[in-house]
């Protein structure tokens, strides 16, 4: 019979924000419960900004934890020292590392900034040294860790939220973007490549953020702010029914670290239209088979718009393929390899 | 009441060996009175097979420097060995402290090299220690350092990925491919270099595992430390982090200079 452990999984949060992360430390805690460990779930704030980053990974070190062992998942909860710390990497501090050109990192390249730069990824690579082992949620992830820190990792996928409750329904003729509206989810290149579709299909957004505004303004100047709908946050049902009804889920973020949404469509039998930079989604997309995967740029997104607007079986074909790979995601074997070491 | 360390000298002492006794000196009284029977512990240097001997009849911790090269099994009975390339502690540069020299990963020395216009391939053949973070400039931004017996031990605690010769990398305890690339003539050099330029993973799991090596085997602090455990001399009070904070920011090496370090301090009651 399997020891029945004391496990604390710690997550980072910035307060009065929910995305992946945040669902994916609670569903980890409860697949934990579920295996009949006991489990909990321990959070500190964090504040992204570079005048306070490393107080924010500070922070951690003074966390005393009594567990068997502790998972630690993204950054800076990695921080936290126990002599059992399992880390199952969701993300680093992207600005410090494959984001540091990207709008919105506040590092620079002046000496300060530099120093600073240099001293968290000093911090960054012990903090993740300590673990008695390492996985991360994705190949992305993985490569990341090795190609900045020189560290080694093992992938192991999970499954999205409400994995179970999505289902496949009809191939109404409108696409779906699923998103929180900030820059790095680039849900204005999901709209433009809509709009260099020709046709009458709509496009449904998902999600509320900083630019909507933007995204608003953007739909008026391209002439499809009538096929536009920015539904901004929706309930779960709500959710379930939008993925269960579209032709295909358009979804392009910068280097997604792993994308909940990408599973959440396959589970649903849906294609995914993506783009080359994606990251983690191209993990899951094979174009041509599981949706597809265009160069970063609105007209060839366009195109693979077009392709699935005028032909719902070839949608629900890929969809379908998609759905097999996802539904093999179970919890399970996730908790089973993060507890081995122990 | 202080301990007292007697010394045991076969050969005359080398500069790094003067210096490592004037840090051990922080841990004990070290006295040149070898016969002195009030040794808590005994320190020998190069020994004659009679000092061996005439040690290993003492009930005392020991620990041995070898420079010479030659290591009995005798020598090696009577404790801890300190010596290059033996696997012991390795102690073989003097003036290297690893925590004085910054460690640079090698994206962030990219990122110096693309502000000062810098070839993106630098490779620097003359490690040397400097003020940016204990490092010269071509020491601190090079995307490769090749380095000799006289610059390995700031070459790897700088973080960078290291090309030396097979000789320099055992006096060190270093393996190939581990925490450095050896290469014994400049077609090898130039091949090493490629290899690293081409694969930012396998330089910067280089450069982690270099400093790392420079940290636990190099550091003329660390090294003390060891040995002064072996001969099971006390942590000098001065040296005891007494704070949470020091310890917490201590084991990520953090520097003491860092603003970091200032706002923590402040920020506690």
């Amino acid at each position: 019979m399997t020891r029945k452990l004391k496990v604390c999984v710690a997550g980072a949060q910035v307060p009065f924000m929910r995305g992946g992360a945040e669902q994916a430390v609670e569903n980890l805690t409860v697949a934990l419960r579920d295996a009949g460990h006991q489990a909990d779930l321990v959070r500190l704030p964090v504040a992204w900004d570079a005048g306070r980053i490393l107080e924010s990974a500070a922070a951690w070190r003074f966390v005393a934890v009594d567990a068997d062992v502790v998972i630690a998942t993204n950054f800076p909860s990695y921080f936290i020292r126990h002599p059992h710390k399992v880390v199952w990497l969701f993300h680093q501090h992207r600005p410090l590392y494959d984001a540091y050109d990207m709008p919105w990192s506040d590092f620079t390249n002046d000496d300060a900034s530099l120093e600073l730069q240099r001293l968290l990824s000093d911090w960054d690579t012990r903090a993740l040294e300590e673990a008695t082992a390492r996985f991360t949620l994705s190949d992305l992830v993985t490569d990341r860790l090795r190609t900045f820190n020189g560290l080694s990792s093992t992938t192991l996928y999970h499954p999205a939220p409400l994995q179970s409750e999505l289902h496949s329904g009809r191939y109404d003729d409108y696409f779906l973007c699923v998103s929180r509206l900030e820059r790095n989810k680039r849900v204005d290149l999901a709209l433009r490549g809509f709009a260099a579709a020709p046709g009458n299909s709509r496009f449904v957004v998902a999600g509320e953020g900083g630019e909507r505004g933007n995204l608003e303004k953007l739909a008026q100047e391209l002439g499809v702010a009538s096929r536009v709908e920015l539904r901004g946050f929706v309930d779960d049902d709500v959710l379930i029914d939008l993925f269960a009804n579209c032709r295909a889920v358009i979804y392009t973020p910068i280097q997604e670290d792993y994308g909940y949404v990408t599973l959440q469509a396959f589970a649903a039998a849906k294609p995914v239209i993506t783009v080359a930079d994606s990251g983690g989604v191209l993990e899951w997309v094979t174009d041509g088979v599981t949706g597809r995967v265009v160069a970063t740029d609105p007209a060839a997104l366009g195109e693979a718009v077009a392709q699935l607007a005028a032909d719902a079986e070839l949608a629900q074909r890929m969809g379908e393929a998609g759905a097999a790979r996802a539904n093999q995601l179970t919890w399970q074997p996730v908790v089973e390899t993060l507890l081995a070491s122990v | 009441m202080t301990a007292v360390v007697g010394l045991v000298v076969g050969a005359s002492p080398s500069a790094a060996f003067t210096d490592f006794l004037v840090q051990l000196s922080a841990y004990a009284d070290v006295s040149a009175d070898a016969a002195s029977t009030s040794a808590d512990a005994l320190m020998l240097f190069d020994p004659t097979p009679q000092q061996t001997a005439k040690a290993g009849g003492l009930a005392v911790p020991r620990a041995v420097w070898s420079e010479s090269g030659v290591v009995g099994a005798d020598v090696q009975a009577l404790g801890m060995l300190v010596s290059p390339g033996t696997g012991g502690v390795t102690f073989p540069v003097p003036g290297v402290r690893a925590c004085a020299v910054l460690a640079i990963p090698p994206f962030m020395r990219r990122r110096w090299r693309l502000r000062g216009n810098l070839d993106p391939g630098l490779v620097c053949r003359q490690p040397a220690g400097g003020r940016r973070g204990g490092l010269s400039d071509e020491t601190a931004m090079a995307a490769v350092l090749v380095a000799d017996m006289d610059s390995i031990a700031i070459a790897l605690a700088s973080g960078a990925p290291v090309v030396t010769t097979s000789a320099t990398a055992l006096k060190v305890g270093a393996r190939h491919g581990h925490e450095l690339l050896v290469a014994d003539d400049e077609a090898g050099v130039e091949a090493a270099i490629a290899a690293i330029l081409a694969d930012d993973g396998v330089a910067a799991a280089l450069g982690r595992r270099g400093r790392r090596l420079a940290e636990q085997r190099l550091d003329q602090g660390h090294a003390v430390a060891a040995v002064a455990h072996a001969l099971g001399l006390a942590t000098p009070v001065a040296d005891a982090e007494s704070l949470a904070l020091g310890r917490r920011l201590g084991d990520l090496w953090t520097p003491p200079t860092a603003a970091v370090v200032t706002r923590m301090a402040r920020s506690l009651p």
